[in-house]
């Protein structure tokens, strides 16, 4: 008995010692457990988070630039960008003269790229590859050479619309034109999310929109991109037929503001960037400043008749063909004798203009002339633009008071004088230009009264069927416009021998549905009137464009005919085909 | 007795809930996989959208249109007289 009485007890012990260490045991399991789940719980949750858990940017698009008929000016579209991890892409040398054969470069180029960044952990290899060497490049499956997709944007019509779309850098943020003045609306947000990937790198779940995705929106222009063509072709033939050192022109829909064709030359292309200079990229439409010469007598005149003291038939004595204004002598090309308002635009007299705006206030003439937009920017949007200068009228010379009348002493851009001729074309009202499309009618404001508009661009048929714009004329339209041969300004006065020819035109004159300037920097072929030099690029556009927008003839085609023919051109033959590009 | 039977029950019950629950995880995991895939055919096929569209604004270039219809189709431009108004 006492046997077993022991056994029991040792058992009664031993089972005690096995309970005990069980306790003990499960005692340091929950306090771990605790611990774990209490104390160190952040800690273990971001770490496992992150072995799974990614933020992952969604690309945001560009938008497309197009114009207003919907027409692609600039679209982005994906291209692969190939990058390398120097320290084990080395390891694949004696690959490398198959990579070097699809970029186009030899081993030696590779090896100056790679050898001296071994320690870097990216190094872009050729951005921007065509598709078929990323295609190849894919093949070759190298170690430490990973592709990565980039956007890429392209110009469809390159040189034609370069100045105005602008384009974008490297990283696709824009950097001149539109590209840069719509920047923000064109390149959209980039979205962010959080998601689950497994362990090949696979989204598998999508946990959390961390921001929203805002794709970029598109911009359409008000720019119509046949026009644009056209006029393209035009100057750039011009300019090149006329030795000229730049072009522009500048076409306006006078009714909306919205500019229509806006061309410089010498253009470049947005496609090929690789040695492009200021000189190329530079809108000059929109940054150069320039005299205008007799482009500005019709708002001489406007602001005589608005002033009460001018009629259309009021008589100026401009004989003998020049008159003194203190030191200096105001010139005509030769004697006009005794002119009618009408007459001082048709012979561009700059006597008989400065003798008009001489009689009147200058606070007047510089109210007027500041009404019209000069000295003022267009807020077309378009970067860069430069104030126009007008001097303020209590600083203002005799000598200066009479020059303005004929365009020396204030400057302009060709947007800005493309802006006020829209106010002849107009009946009087101005409006803010624009670059991009417009949905509704602008703000406007009276300069002066609609019969004034009227009757000024009467005059201004004169220059084109009997004056000396008679190179503008267009058959089947009536045409009113403007010549202007200004003597460049240099630093010591002005060049005996640079000119700028200008041209600014309304077309229909009775009916207006566009308004057009033509600038010529320096013609050297002979040849430097405006009425030679731009008003023929100005015909040629407008012959085409009327026809493009199916505007209606209003002219009797025949009689208007015949007066082209009468002046020594031949009208509607077409244009050169070896054209443009 | 009739404590065990609801036991039971709620054991059946809870367990059949169970197994929903991972067949609609399933199914979820599975649609997203198929939703990712769509993700993806969007993406190449917006991608081939851009590429048309640029290679269509390519061949109707008004540069191109031009010199096919002059060289090619031997058009000209009418001169005047030629044109006739209707209304």
């Amino acid at each position: 008995m006492s046997e077993r009485a022991r056994f029991n007890r040792e058992l009664k012990a031993r089972r005690r010692i096995v309970v005990a260490a069980f306790f003990a045991f499960a005692g340091v399991l929950v306090w771990r457990a605790v611990v774990l789940q209490m104390h160190d719980s952040d800690f273990l949750q971001t770490h496992g988070d992150a072995r799974y858990l990614r933020v992952e940017q969604i690309h945001a698009d560009r938008g497309m630039v197009l114009d207003r008929n919907g027409e692609p000016l600039a679209i982005s579209t994906p291209t692969q960008s190939a990058w390398i991890k120097p320290g084990e892409f080395v390891r694949e040398r004696e690959h490398w003269g198959e990579l070097g054969e699809i970029l186009g470069v030899s081993v030696e180029q590779i090896d100056t790229l790679v050898m001296p960044r071994l320690g870097r952990k990216f190094v872009y290899l050729r951005r921007h590859l065509a598709p078929d060497e990323g295609a190849a490049i894919e093949k070759l499956d190298l170690d430490g050479l990973w592709l990565q997709q980039e956007y890429r944007r392209y110009y469809p019509v390159a040189e034609v619309t370069a100045h105005v779309v602008g384009f974008t850098n490297v990283d696709d943020r824009g950097q001149e034109g539109v590209e840069l003045a719509f920047d923000e609306m064109l390149k959209g947000e980039p979205g962010l999310r959080r998601v689950i990937k497994d362990r090949l790198g696979r989204v598998v779940e999508d946990v959390e929109r961390l921001h929203p995705l805002r794709p970029g929106k598109d911009v359409y222009l008000s720019i119509d991109e046949r026009i644009q063509y056209v006029a393209y072709r035009a100057l750039k033939n011009a300019v090149h037929a006329h030795h000229a050192r730049a072009g522009i022109m500048v076409i306006v829909d006078p009714r909306s503001g919205e500019i229509v064709a806006l061309v410089n030359q010498p253009s470049f292309n947005p496609n090929n960037r690789a040695d492009l200079k200021v000189e190329h990229y530079r809108d000059r439409a929109v940054t150069d400043l320039f005299e205008p010469g007799s482009t500005i007598k019709p708002f001489t005149i406007a602001t005589a008749l608005e002033s009460g003291q001018y009629q259309p038939d009021t008589v100026i004595d401009t004989a003998p063909g020049y008159f003194k204004v203190g030191r200096d002598t105001v010139r005509d090309v030769r004697n006009y004798g005794t002119l009618d308002v009408a007459g001082v635009i048709e012979k561009s007299s700059n006597v008989g203009s400065s003798k008009i705006a001489l009689s009147m206030e200058p606070e007047l003439l510089w109210n007027s002339l500041r009404s019209f937009g000069f000295g003022s920017l267009t807020d077309a949007a378009l970067p860069g633009e430069t104030y126009g200068r007008l001097n303020d009228y209590a600083n203002w010379s005799q000598i200066e008071h009479a020059t303005l009348a004929f365009g020396y002493g204030l400057s302009v851009t060709a947007v800005q004088l493309a802006r006020a001729y829209t106010v002849l074309a107009n009946g009087g009202w101005m409006q803010p230009l624009s670059i991009v499309r417009r949905d509704g009618p602008p703000p406007r404001t009276r300069v002066i009264k609609t019969s004034t508009a009227r009757t000024v661009r009467r005059m201004m048929e004169k220059v084109i069927t009997v004056g000396t714009g008679q190179r503008a004329a267009v058959p089947g339209y009536t045409v009113a416009g403007k010549t202007g041969t200004v003597h460049k300004s240099i630093d010591s006065g002005y060049a005996e021998h640079r000119y700028l020819s200008l041209f600014a035109g309304i077309i229909p004159a009775r009916k207006p549905r566009l308004v057009a300037v033509v600038v010529i920097d320096e013609p050297d072929s002979g040849e430097h009137f405006g009425g030679q030099v731009a008003a023929p690029i100005f015909a040629e556009v407008m012959r085409e464009a009327t026809r493009i927008l199916n505007i209606a003839p209003d002219a009797d085609t025949r009689e208007q005919a015949q007066a082209v023919w009468l002046a020594g051109l031949h009208p509607a033959t077409g244009a050169p085909t070896e054209a443009a590009q | 007795m009739r404590l065990v039977l609801i036991a039971v029950l709620a054991g059946l019950v809870t367990f059949a809930s169970a197994v929903e629950l991972v067949l609609n995880r399933h199914a979820s995991r599975k649609l997203f996989v198929e939703l990712q895939a769509l993700r993806i055919d969007k993406q190449r096929l917006d991608q081939e959208w851009g590429q048309l569209l640029l290679e269509q604004a390519t061949w109707a270039t008004q540069v191109r249109i031009e010199s096919m219809a002059r060289e090619s189709l031997g058009m000209v431009m009418p001169g005047p007289g030629q044109v006739f108004e209707l209304r």
